[in-house]
């Protein structure tokens, strides 16, 4: 499995070095001391796995999987920070706190090993995560649990269950890593998952109008309505 | 002292009402016929205010055994309707004494209405022990609830003091624990560091529990810690962190309240040092400038947008000062080409 360490304390990577030392299937494959340099190694080395220091001096560790296009494997280490640990989902990630306990950190590897080892079924076009923080909560969604994309300006609101933060990238952006077969982009400003279209009636000038499972209404432009219409028909 | 002063105030009051009827009382017979006759009237009617003011005494005095006006909600009228009508009688009776003592028994001569006069004497000073029970109990409950106000008040700031205690010495944890970390690595990079760590981990440990308990320290007792502090960050942040400490060692023997310069140490840490990639400055400098104390905590990079944790702990500091000096100490925090000072000065003292 490769890793890669981001802490900012030169001992603390060491540390952690040295514990990893006792897992031999476990190879450290980058470290770096910030979120800049940390985005440039996970983005070269894609690494399988990430520890990930919380307070970081350009930005936290939430800022850095903020700022990678997908959400990699990943454990935070942390001395203190338990606002930090308490304000995001705490079941979607794990997190080991400083002086890591060794057992700690062996059964945290273990369960990523089993999930990793486990028969997945082909992974689907829609499998992959995506790490939101906004305010002080933070979630790493599925892809395919996502209805809704809706562009704010540079930011992007994320319509999921009952929540709908707003993900620091340009609707742009996200729609090159979604994969068109799931992920339609039905408007300038929306795109919109096909899975949770409920129902489709047409709105006035030739357009269309998608209603979705959350209940929200999002218009289709005339040029999209015609290529969606196409699309049905096969 | 405090009872003495309501004992006072309860005299006061006592005189001043009493007094009020004894001048209404004279005043509305100057007018009689005959000096002696005049006299003897006056003396009676001081005699008579003065049983009132004794049985009112009594009567205080009865009130406060019973306690029937401790508890504003469990006043028993009915008891107290009563007693007031044998207090006014027994005035009346005492009346009667002093009308056959000073006026030879008037009352009772050529007067076919008795019976009725004293019914109405009886009513009179059941309305005046009626009205001055009302005056006591409302001077009561203003007391009270005063009383209750200023313990609030009390209790409030003992619960802040506590508050501030814990947060001022107690070790920040992010700190301790990551300086544990950074101690478990170097048991085997280097052992001989760990162990000063260690000892260096206890120190500041010591000062920081035995501050609770100091009033003040000495300047060079801060100072020690302060760099035992900074010296565990050192290993933390390596050459991220630049220390230059500026202390005069005449100024060593100065007194000011413990963890003081820690706690802009540890901003300056917090704020400048964490976030900085590259290496950061902190300089620790104090100078005497006349009769006061100046110490500057400064560090290179930008005042934190997002300083309401360093406004909060420069509030406490800057109270710790206050309780300690009055007005006469001063605390500042300011941005200035690329450092962020924060200033203090208090009295140069060494008691």
């Amino acid at each position: 499995m490769k890793v890669a360490i981001i802490d900012d304390e030169r001992l603390a990577r060491s540390e952690l070095r040295r514990l990893l030392d006792a897992h031999p299937d476990v190879e450290v494959v980058a470290e770096a001391a910030n979120v800049a340099d940390g985005v440039r190694a996970i983005t070269h080395m894609a690494p399988d796995l990430v520890f990930l220091d919380v307070r970081m001096p350009d930005g936290s560790g939430f800022d850095l999987l903020e700022s990678l296009p997908g959400a990699p494997a990943v454990i935070f280490t942390t001395a203190y920070d338990e606002y930090a640990v308490r304000a995001f989902d705490v079941s979607a990630l794990d997190y080991l706190l400083k002086p890591i306990d060794p057992e700690r950190l062996a059964r945290a590897l273990a369960k990523l090993d089993q999930e990793r080892q486990s028969p997945q079924p082909k992974p689907a076009p829609t499998d992959g995560k995506v790490f939101i923080q906004d305010g002080g909560r933070c979630w790493l969604v599925a892809l395919d649990s996502i209805r809704l994309f809706e562009s704010e300006g540079n930011y992007t609101r994320v319509y999921f269950e009952d929540e709908r933060p707003l993900l620091l990238r340009s609707l742009n952006a996200l729609e090159a890593r979604l994969d068109p077969a799931c992920f339609m982009r039905v408007s300038r400003r929306h795109i919109v998952n096909m899975a949770f279209v409920t129902s489709v009636g047409s709105a006035p000038g030739g357009g269309m109008a998608l209603v979705l499972s959350g209940g929200e209404r999002v218009a289709m432009s005339r040029r999209r309505a015609a290529v969606f219409r196409q699309a049905s028909r096969l | 002292m405090e009872r003495k002063d309501t004992e006072r105030d309860y005299w006061i009051c006592q005189c001043t009402g009493w007094g009020f009827l004894a001048a209404l009382g004279l005043l509305s017979s100057s007018g009689s016929a005959t000096t002696q006759t005049s006299l003897r009237f006056a003396l009676a009617k001081t005699l008579c205010v003065l049983t009132g003011l004794a049985v009112s005494h009594a009567w205080h005095a009865y009130l406060k055994r019973t306690g029937w006006l401790a508890r504003s909600d469990q006043i028993p009228f009915g008891r107290i309707a009563v007693h007031l009508l044998a207090l006014a009688v027994a005035e009346t009776g005492l009346l009667l004494l002093i009308d056959r003592a000073v006026l030879a028994g008037g009352f009772f001569r050529n007067n076919p209405e008795v019976a009725l006069d004293l019914a109405l004497l009886v009513a009179l000073w059941y309305v005046v022990f009626a009205v001055w029970t009302l005056c006591y109990a409302v001077a009561l409950e203003r007391r009270r609830s005063a009383r209750a106000e200023l313990e609030r008040l009390r209790l409030e700031v003992s619960v802040k003091e506590a508050e501030l205690r814990a947060l001022q010495f107690q070790i920040n944890p992010h700190f301790f624990f990551n300086s544990l970390n950074s101690v478990r690595a170097l048991i085997y990079e280097d052992a001989d560091a760990a162990a000063q760590a260690v000892g260096k981990l206890a120190g500041m440990m010591r000062y920081s529990l035995g501050a609770g308990r100091q009033a003040t320290v000495t300047v060079g007792e801060e100072m020690d810690a302060v760099r035992t502090y900074l010296d565990m960050e050192k290993l933390r942040f390596d050459e991220r962190l630049v220390l230059r400490l500026d202390v005069a060692p005449e100024l060593t023997a100065l007194r000011l309240p413990p963890m003081v310069i820690q706690t802009l140490a540890e901003n300056a840490v917090r704020y400048g040092v964490e976030r900085a990639i590259g290496p950061c400055e902190i300089r620790i400098g104090a100078r005497r400038r006349g009769e006061r104390l100046e110490i500057e905590v400064s560090n290179q990079g930008r005042l934190a947008e997002d300083s309401s944790s360093t406004r909060l702990g420069l509030a406490n500091t800057a109270g710790r000062l206050a309780l300690q000096f009055g007005g006469d100490a001063d605390c500042s925090l300011r941005e200035d080409a690329g450092w962020v000072r924060a200033v203090l000065t208090l009295p140069a003292r060494t008691e």
